[in-house]
């Protein structure tokens, strides 16, 4: 049994002269061995978002932190004495004595340090960030109005109840937490970033109900990705698909990930280390993307060689992704290019947690689309008329492709509320006759550079069989929808491609998993 | 349905091809090229199966 340690509860104003560094983090990171690399980025975000006040309360109350401190302990053999030290942010005017009345978004978040000793030792041994519930990075304009970062697209917010001065507050954010090197690792610490985001458990999974589930005894070494896999396949909604990155050019490996980030869902990236032995993990929930990107095109343009793909991944324009890392701390942005620059440093595995478990790869999804593209639309010039439709059907197109993993209820959604930039829309009959798509498959969005970057719009899709046996040889069995400008090709009960009119006649927007504001 | 493009008299082979399915509203999707078939192949290739076993789970990281 563990002796809890007294918080000294307090209210304090950050704002200048307060200094994070020597009044916050050299005060609640108690054990030397660890550096509070992750509490101070916790403070450089709440810093940058104009933080006024922290609130210091004790966590000791809460069962999940007992049940957290209780494992620590008890894998140490019991004995030792423990801290748990609740910090809440605020971006108010005015001091938070009654956080009720505190407008929601200058709440900036809420973490919780845990600080252990060990039964041997007169110094703590073990400090970490046991939770943080930050909600995600935006600017203030200090009138109680936040806009998100430019361009910052998260696919996917938990929602999350947090208690300050005994009030609850309603928090959104990307969970995050760290490993204590002793009970759980990076592995634990992403499982339940992720699943504890897209609200696969409630409450959200501890890292002893992983350990449980997996029957591991601490101290843990790892997880294996069969463990990881048997974790995501036993949450509710999420699916693990793994992808080797060993063999993958970075265009391909961008492709993947970008894809799942599209669909909405978050990703673990396994990348090894400089020690042979230990590959590291974190959480991919999001991206930026930069429509003023000069290399997509401008850089087969000048090489002049043959392009190595026929058409231009929309993970081109993606410069750089958002994680949390457990060691570093939570919202960082990852260049794109970020595992190319040292051969240390690479990408092993892409953990995708898709709500099913499709058989054929993103990657693989929009080679085929692009393929049958550039195959099939010239022999359809005859077809229909049109501007856009002659257009594509009369000219060589290196089209923009994006792959998007996608719930048949939800692409009839956005057939339904899709108007075309001159105001065509699909017709209700058409929509209907898509019914019978499957629950699931790979939506392969098309466009132009310049429709993509600067309307964010798309000329239409090419659904691609997500779970059939792929067939190199007979692209048209991938098949089960295209649609384009003034027409549509739905595969038939014989498994032919049959025809109609389409009621849209131009581009219409992209899909977008959730509102997207504040884009460039 | 629009499809009076078919008695266009200046269509390729292929398009003339595609507008005589059109009768039977079906198109016939084109086959890969072999160079095609072996970009696929490729992306195939490239991302292999993955072992259950291997371990992931680095220890705490600290830069000074």
């Amino acid at each position: 049994m563990w002796t809890g340690l007294p918080t000294i509860e307090s209210c304090l104003c950050c704002e200048p002269p307060f200094s994070f560094f020597f009044d916050l983090v050299a005060t609640h990171w108690k054990a030397a061995e660890a550096y509070p690399l992750t509490l101070h980025r916790i403070c450089t975000l709440a810093r940058k978002q104009g933080a006024r006040f922290v609130a210091i309360e004790s966590a000791l109350p809460r069962a999940d932190i007992r049940e957290e401190i209780d494992a620590l302990d008890g894998s140490l053999g019991g004995g030792g004495a423990a801290e748990a030290v609740t910090i809440s942010f605020f971006a108010s005017e005015t001091e938070p004595t009654d956080t009720a009345m505190v407008p929601a978004d200058e709440v900036l978040g809420q973490i919780v340090v845990v600080n252990y000793r060990a039964p041997t030792s007169s110094e703590f041994t073990h400090t970490y960030i046991y939770e943080a519930i930050l909600t995600p990075p935006a600017l203030r304009n200090g009138a109680g109005h936040s806009r998100p970062l430019l361009n910052n697209f998260i696919c996917a917010e938990g929602e999350f109840l947090c208690v300050v001065k005994g009030c609850e507050l309603t928090l959104r954010g990307i969970y995050y937490c760290q490993q204590n090197g002793l009970t759980h690792v990076c592995a634990h610490a992403c499982l339940r970033m992720a699943l504890n985001s897209i609200g696969a458990f409630d409450p959200p999974v501890s890292s002893k109900a992983i350990n449980e589930k997996l029957g591991i005894t601490p101290p843990s070494t790892g997880l294996s990705l069969g463990q990881i896999a048997k974790v995501i396949d036993g949450s509710q909604g999420a699916k693990a698909s793994i992808v080797e990155c060993d063999n993958l050019t970075l265009s391909k490996f961008l492709t993947i990930l970008a894809a799942i980030v599209e669909s909405g869902h978050v990703a673990l990236l396994v990348f090894t280390t400089g020690d042979p032995q230990t590959e590291h993990v974190v959480t991919v929930f999001g991206h930026t993307r930069n429509s003023d990107e000069w290399h997509p095109e401008a850089v087969p343009t000048y090489s002049g060689g043959p392009p190595s793909t026929p058409y231009y991944p929309s993970s081109f324009w993606i410069d750089h992704f958002l994680m949390h890392d457990d060691n570093f701390g939570p919202y960082y942005a990852f260049s794109s290019r970020a595992l190319d620059v040292d051969q240390k440093v690479r990408a092993r595995y892409i953990v995708a947690l898709h709500p099913v478990c499709p058989a054929v790869r993103p990657d693989y999804a929009e080679g085929v689309a692009g393929i049958t593209l550039l195959n099939l639309l010239p022999s359809l010039a005859p077809l229909r008329a049109g501007k856009w439709f002659d257009f594509i059907t009369q000219n060589q197109i290196k089209f923009v492709l994006r792959t998007i993993l996608i719930e048949k209820s939800k692409y009839l959604d956005h057939l339904q509320s899709s108007r075309a930039h001159d105001g065509t829309a699909m017709a209700s009959h058409e929509i209907e006759m898509l019914k019978g798509l499957p629950d699931w498959f790979w939506m392969v969005e098309f466009s132009l550079p310049a429709l993509y970057t600067g309307n964010r719009s798309k000329l239409g899709e090419i659904l691609i069989d997500g779970f059939a046996q792929p067939d190199t040889a007979d692209l048209g069995k991938s098949l089960l929808f295209v649609r384009l400008p003034s027409l549509l090709m739905l595969k038939n009960t014989s498994g032919q491609m049959a025809y109609s009119a389409s009621s849209m006649h131009a581009h219409s927007p992209i899909y977008q998993h959730r509102a997207h504001e504040h884009v460039w | 349905m629009g499809n009076h493009r078919e008695e266009d008299n200046t269509s390729t082979p292929s398009q003339k091809t595609a507008a005589r399915d059109s009768r039977g509203r079906v198109i016939e999707v084109p086959k890969p090229t072999q160079d095609q078939q072996n970009y696929l192949e490729e992306i195939k290739r490239a991302t292999g199966h993955y072992d259950p076993d291997v371990v992931v789970g680095g220890p705490r990281r600290s830069s000074k």
